[in-house]
């Protein structure tokens, strides 16, 4: 028996994670850039002002 | 302010003391069922004192304080109660230690995360309290209507406005009232929806002990629940489904342990579950009409469960169960059963009688249909007792299905709100979890069952998604349900589904942000506004800009009188302090000049707002009308005053 049962669920495991990267590829358009669209504007806008601040400090 | 401040401390402690007090009838044996039940009786007792409070017109903060101070003093007067009080701490202490050894058994990776997560989550959700005050378009149109209106007159009333839902049955504004009564602000008002997030949190993780999960599995279950982005998104956007999600939440827990647990000590409190379960299916009826809507999903959560079972002579024995437990109870308990019980009646039934003494429909605004006949009529819309709505819900939800057609924001516009848990790992582990964990199919079916009985019987409209904000918790029971089975042998698919679910959920932390709505543009500008000035008003997500224009025009000693159609925001106009004291003035396009005027004198105001997105055109054309005839002029847009001859 090359496959033994042990294999058999295994696979199935690493079938789910196939599955869940084929949906995250899947969910990733356009929902990637919607996520972090704000966190670099918010990193555009402040951190120059954030930088300068600490920078100032020292 | 420092009176208000500690009048809010006080009345804080005595709510807490009274928590306690209910909580001792309460308890069962088991902790993670406790915990839920004392966050959620927290939040019964203030809704039911701030509802008691309005009744008598006493809601403001010195008669809040003096009240708890009596409060207090009868506690810890009588000797009963003060025993029980003292006793908590012992309870607290032990509580504690429990937490610690169950915090203990979770894996480093987990307990990093977690720290990480809920650290970032408060900084996330003070940040947005502080900074922003509400925007949400139901909340600014009748949730926070009441509130203003509450806080404003210091009594629970029936609003006059034109947006009919403020009819709507209000537990979430009465606990809302709560955060804005003593400081007389909005500043803190997002926060009430705070103990609905935590209640849902600790439902999820006792829903996952509850069926056999482990400790880590059960957390990760719950974790994943409140990351949910519709569920994050809702919490802090003053409107009550994330505490009907909560609510949710603990009846299918509730439901669940008084079915499938076999223990008949004392100590398990049987008649305290069972009651419990009663109190808080009628404040989540108080809450949103919308239980009716569940009741299948928890009907058949509760047949199922039972027959899976598949004793003979089940519903018998429970009975028993109930009478004997009961039997056991001492006079001073029953009593204090009883009590709840028809405290829980009123906060879960007033509103519905009231509407029916008013209006002759229990419902209001809302009718109901049965094919073409019109059971009750409908001032708002109509929910349809037929299938005709099912087919074009499930289309409307195939659409939103994937979160593709638009970005995710608190009103759910076309979207499910699922977020990256969700669609990566939470739909393919529930599919794979409904094959291989029977125990969890029954409470599987009862989810979806309430899923279509919304799409049975609800408009379908884009934004209907934010009704279903529990359902995602079935799809973090599900990857708890994988993750729990994967053998510790299995070193890389654990490691790749921990990373995943780290990934995930951060995503969705990062997605919600600043609600996917607000621009660097607007929190610059509330950042640079002085925290008392922050109104709602002065935030254009919604609000048309003639809003800020009319309240820096009119003084806020004066009466502003408003005209606006069904869906129309009142909120922003009485400014973050309350200070701006406004009345509805219903004229519409038959009205003639002189009875325009005639309605301005009567509702006692010279000012007349109206907007160019909020108001019927033919009324603003009838005003303008006036204005071109010389009984108005307009100093600013949509603003109108009357001139007195």
């Amino acid at each position: 028996m090359s496959f033994s049962k042990i294999d058999l669920r295994r696979f199935e495991y690493l079938l789910l994670l196939i599955v869940s990267l084929v949906c995250l590829y899947w969910y990733w358009t356009p929902q990637f850039g919607r996520t972090i669209n704000f966190s670099i504007l918010l990193f555009k806008h402040w951190f120059p002002g954030l930088f300068s601040f600490f920078a100032g400090l020292f | 302010m420092i009176l208000n401040i500690f009048a809010w401390i006080i009345c804080f402690i005595f709510l807490v003391a009274c928590t306690i007090l209910v909580y001792s009838i309460f308890r069962t044996n088991l902790t993670t069922i406790n915990l839920g039940a004392f966050v959620f009786l927290w939040m019964f007792n203030t809704s039911l004192f701030m509802l008691l409070m309005g009744f008598l017109g006493l809601l403001e903060p010195l008669a809040l304080l003096v009240a708890s101070l009596v409060g207090l003093l009868i506690v810890f007067a009588i000797p009963g109660l003060r025993k029980t009080i003292l006793a908590s701490k012992l309870q607290l202490q032990e509580f504690l230690a429990l937490c610690r050894r169950q915090w203990g058994k979770l894996p480093r990776w987990l307990k990093i995360f977690s720290a990480v997560f809920f650290l970032l989550s408060a900084i996330r959700f003070a940040f947005l309290i502080w900074v922003l005050p509400p925007f949400v378009w139901d909340s600014l149109t009748y949730h926070l209507t009441n509130v203003a209106e509450w806080t404003q007159k210091g009594r629970v009333f029936l609003v006059d406005a034109p947006v009919v839902r403020v009819a709507l049955p209000s537990n979430y504004e009465v606990l809302a009232t709560w955060f804005t009564v003593f400081l007389h602000h909005d500043v803190f008002v997002e926060a009430a929806g705070i103990p609905a997030y935590i209640l849902a949190f600790l439902s999820v993780f006792a829903l996952g002990r509850r069926y056999r999960l482990s400790i880590p599995a059960s957390w990760i279950a719950a974790m994943a629940y409140i990351s949910t982005p519709a569920l994050i998104l809702v919490t802090t956007g003053t409107k009550n489904d994330p505490q009907m999600a909560a609510l949710f939440m603990l009846i299918v827990l509730l439901l669940t342990d008084c079915i499938r647990r076999e223990d008949v000590t004392p100590e398990r409190n049987f008649t305290g579950q069972v009651v419990l379960l009663i109190v808080v299916v009628f404040y989540a009826l108080g809450t949103k009409i919308y239980l009716l809507h569940m009741l299948p999903g928890f009907l058949f959560i509760g047949i199922f469960e039972a027959v899976r079972i598949r004793q003979k002579g089940f519903w018998r024995r429970l009975l028993q169960r109930i009478s004997t437990s009961w039997r056991e109870k001492g006079p001073g308990t029953r009593l204090g059963l009883a009590a709840i019980l028809s405290a829980c009646v009123l906060i879960g039934l007033f509103w519905y009688v009231r509407n029916t003494l008013l209006f002759h429909n229990p419902f209001y605004p809302f009718g109901l249909k049965f094919g073409d006949d019109v059971i009750l009529e409908a001032v708002h819309k109509s929910f349809p007792l037929g299938f005709e709505r099912l087919p074009e819900n499930i289309i409307s939800f195939r659409q939103k299905f994937g979160d593709k057609l638009y970005k995710i924001i608190p009103a759910l516009r076309d979207t499910t709100g699922w977020g990256w848990f969700v669609y990566v790992l939470g739909i393919p582990a529930t599919l794979w979890a409904f094959v291989r964990r029977k125990n969890l199919r029954i409470l599987m079916l009862g989810f979806l069952i309430t899923l279509l009985a919304f799409f049975y019987s609800t408009r379908p409209s884009p934004f209907n998604m934010r009704y279903v904000i529990w359902f995602p918790a079935i799809f973090a029971l599900g990857f708890a349900a994988l993750y729990d089975s994967l053998p510790k042998a299995y070193r890389l698919e654990r490691f790749a589904f921990a990373g995943l679910f780290m990934f995930c959920l951060a995503l969705n932390l990062l997605l919600t942000v600043n609600y996917n709505r607000i621009t660097i543009e607007q929190f610059t500008r509330m950042l640079s506004t002085p925290v008392g000035d922050r109104d709602a008003a002065k935030l254009s997500v919604y609000v048309p800009e003639e809003y800020e224009e009319a309240l820096d025009t009119v003084s806020n000693s004066e009466l502003l009188g408003y005209n606006m159609f069904l869906d129309g925001l009142i909120y922003p106009l009485y400014r973050a302090d309350y200070s701006q004291r406004i009345v509805y003035v219903p004229i519409s396009e038959d009205d003639s000049c002189e009875s325009v005027a005639e309605w301005m004198r009567s509702a006692g105001t010279t000012w007349l707002f109206t907007s160019e997105t909020m108001t019927d055109d033919s009324v603003r054309s009838k005003l303008q009308g006036c204005e071109e005839a010389g009984l108005l002029t307009s100093p600013r847009r949509g603003l109108y005053v009357l001139l007195e001859n």
